[in-house]
């Protein structure tokens, strides 16, 4: 039973490799259509994926920034935060210390303050607050209180970050849709090409007895060879571009981090597989399906 | 070799008796592009018959198998096969009923890219048969047929004859019950068209149905069977030569 299983299995493998190692060109162009769709599908999610993670950390930071107005000391409006009720503590960051960081920051040796007319910073005070539901309150509370410019919190942030990334997922489906149509055309027309080369074969296949699934099986497998091709191509560029782009981005933008998830690690792999053989598989199909009666 | 599969079922109640294994009911045929190939045709083949078809070229003898082994569907009337009606299987049921069919087709179709081995193997494969049991078959049918030293070669490489003696050992290398052979002797001198129809006399001794089609009267009458004839369309039994 074992040996006659590996015999077919060997059979179907030389049966769809010799069908392969035709049509190259076409077969070429199916697999590079295939790898073009998963790596952009692949940078879309990713992006997607660093968005949400981002969005989450914001929106679970208790935490807001009020900044004063020029001129207006941070222990002038201490005493009016302490009289409202769930927060938890409050620190003040006077412009002094502010400053003295982000020149540390930017590694600036020379007082670039003398250029642009002494401190331009204000003082500023963060506030931990106990519950995330009383975040927001709170906040439109402390834009009341006199002396305060501007208060800033990570919810409000997050927010406009999820809007955007709803507004990224719709687009990113839209373009996987319409070039996965495209690319189930491509794969078919190729398929198509290696069934009518193999016209005559799988004529007399018919004849002499071999059932639909069997002639197709050589031709569902080779869907699923292009699958696997065009995810491992895709997954290769999607792994060389992100190197290239944290690499450029520890060079530009220094403080800002890009951590690769483990999703992007794990899962994105797995998502690229199981879309190309989907798509391959499908468009072999639909090509052995009008060939096949 | 020629371990016979097991008797077929018999017939299941629709409403053909005795020892038929193949009928034609009123069967007409007319292609798409209005050639008629077969006009009201009624023929009976019971299990172990040994059956001629003449009849003129263009009289409608390969049409006639081609309704037997499922190629074409009848126009009018229709086809039964060991209790079968072939318009009515799709699928694997009807790859099942062809594998009990050996066919030896008058263009032989063979694959082109294939040897001769590899051309018989693929019934074998095509009824996902072992590798074993494809060897144990593969190289007696050649030797029964003539071909042994040529199993490598590609059909291009071969006569006339012996693609079609190919096209036989491919027709039997399954032992099918019912076999049907279109023009096997078309190809062959005199001593080779006699020495294929000693072949397929040893496979009707073994118990398998035969119905071949033969435009050469004279081997035909020395041969001495059940014989039809065919003629534009029209079937017509002659009496049983002895
Ligand atoms: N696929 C087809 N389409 C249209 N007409 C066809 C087709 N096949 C056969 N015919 C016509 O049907 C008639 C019978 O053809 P068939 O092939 O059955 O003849 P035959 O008896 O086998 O002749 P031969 O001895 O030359 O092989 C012929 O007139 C032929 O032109
Ligand atoms: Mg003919």
């Amino acid at each position: 039973m074992i040996q006659r299983v590996t015999t077919q299995v060997d059979y179907l493998l030389r049966e769809a490799f010799t069908g392969l190692r035709r049509n190259l060109w076409m077969i070429w162009s199916a697999v590079s259509t295939l790898a073009v769709l998963l790596f952009l599908l692949g940078l879309g999610l990713r992006a997607s994926w660093q968005l949400q993670d981002a969005v989450s950390e914001l929106g679970s930071r208790l935490e807001i920034s009020i900044y004063l107005d020029p001129g207006v000391r941070a222990a002038a409006v201490e005493p009016d935060l302490r009289t409202l009720v769930g927060i938890d503590e409050i620190k003040s960051v006077s412009k002094e210390q502010a400053w003295a960081a982000l020149k540390k920051d930017l590694g600036v040796r020379s007082d670039p303050g003398e250029s642009l007319g002494g401190n331009p910073l204000v003082d500023s005070l963060r506030v931990r607050i106990a519950q995330p539901e009383a975040v927001a309150p709170l906040a439109a509370q402390i834009q009341q209180i006199e002396g305060v410019e501007e208060v800033s919190y990570g919810s409000e942030a997050a927010q406009r970050l999820d809007q955007i990334q709803q507004a990224m997922r719709w687009v990113g489906l839209a373009l996987t849709a319409v070039l996965g149509v495209a690319t189930v055309a491509v794969i078919t027309s190729t398929i198509r090409l290696i069934v009518q080369s193999r016209r005559k074969e799988i004529e007399v296949m018919q004849l002499v007895g071999a059932t639909p699934l069997r002639i197709s099986m050589p031709f569902i497998l080779e869907g699923l060879a292009f699958g696997v091709a065009g995810a491992l191509i895709a997954w290769g560029l999607i792994e060389a571009t992100s190197r290239v782009v944290a690499q450029k981005q520890l060079e530009l933008l220094p403080f800002l981090q890009w951590q690769p998830s483990e999703r992007a690690a794990f899962t994105l792999p797995l998502i690229l597989l199981g879309v190309g053989i989907a798509l391959g598989m499908l468009g072999s199909l639909i090509a052995v399906r009008r060939a096949i009666r | 070799m020629f371990d016979l599969p097991s008797t077929p079922t018999e017939a299941d109640g629709t409403g053909f008796v005795g020892e038929a294994i193949a009928c034609l009911h009123n069967v007409s045929k007319i292609y798409p592009n209005g050639c008629r190939g077969l006009y009201s045709v009624n023929l009976q083949i019971r299990k172990g018959d040994f059956l001629f078809i003449t009849g003129p070229s263009g009289a409608g003898k390969s049409t006639l198998l081609k309704l037997l082994y499922g190629a074409e569907a009848p126009t009018e009337g229709h086809v039964e096969i060991e209790g079968n009606l072939f318009h009515r299987l799709r699928g694997r049921a009807l790859a099942h009923l062809r594998r009990r069919i050996g066919v030896v087709f008058q263009d032989y179709q063979l694959i082109p890219t294939k040897t001769v081995e590899e051309n018989v193997a693929v019934v074998l494969h095509a009824q996902g048969a072992s590798r074993a049991e494809i060897q144990r078959r593969v190289g007696p049918t050649l030797r029964m047929v003539g071909l042994a030293p040529k199993a490598a070669c590609f059909p291009d490489q071969l006569s006339g004859g012996e693609q079609q003696r190919v096209s036989i050992a491919r027709a039997v290398v399954h032992t099918p019950p019912l076999l049907l052979a279109d023009e096997p002797t078309g190809n062959l001198d005199a001593h080779n068209a006699w020495s294929v129809l000693q072949i397929l006399k040893r496979l009707h001794d073994l118990g398998v149905t035969v119905i071949v089609t033969c435009h050469n009267e004279q081997l035909v009458e020395a041969f001495a069977r059940r014989v039809v004839r065919l003629e534009a369309g029209i079937l017509r039994e002659l009496p049983v030569l002895t």
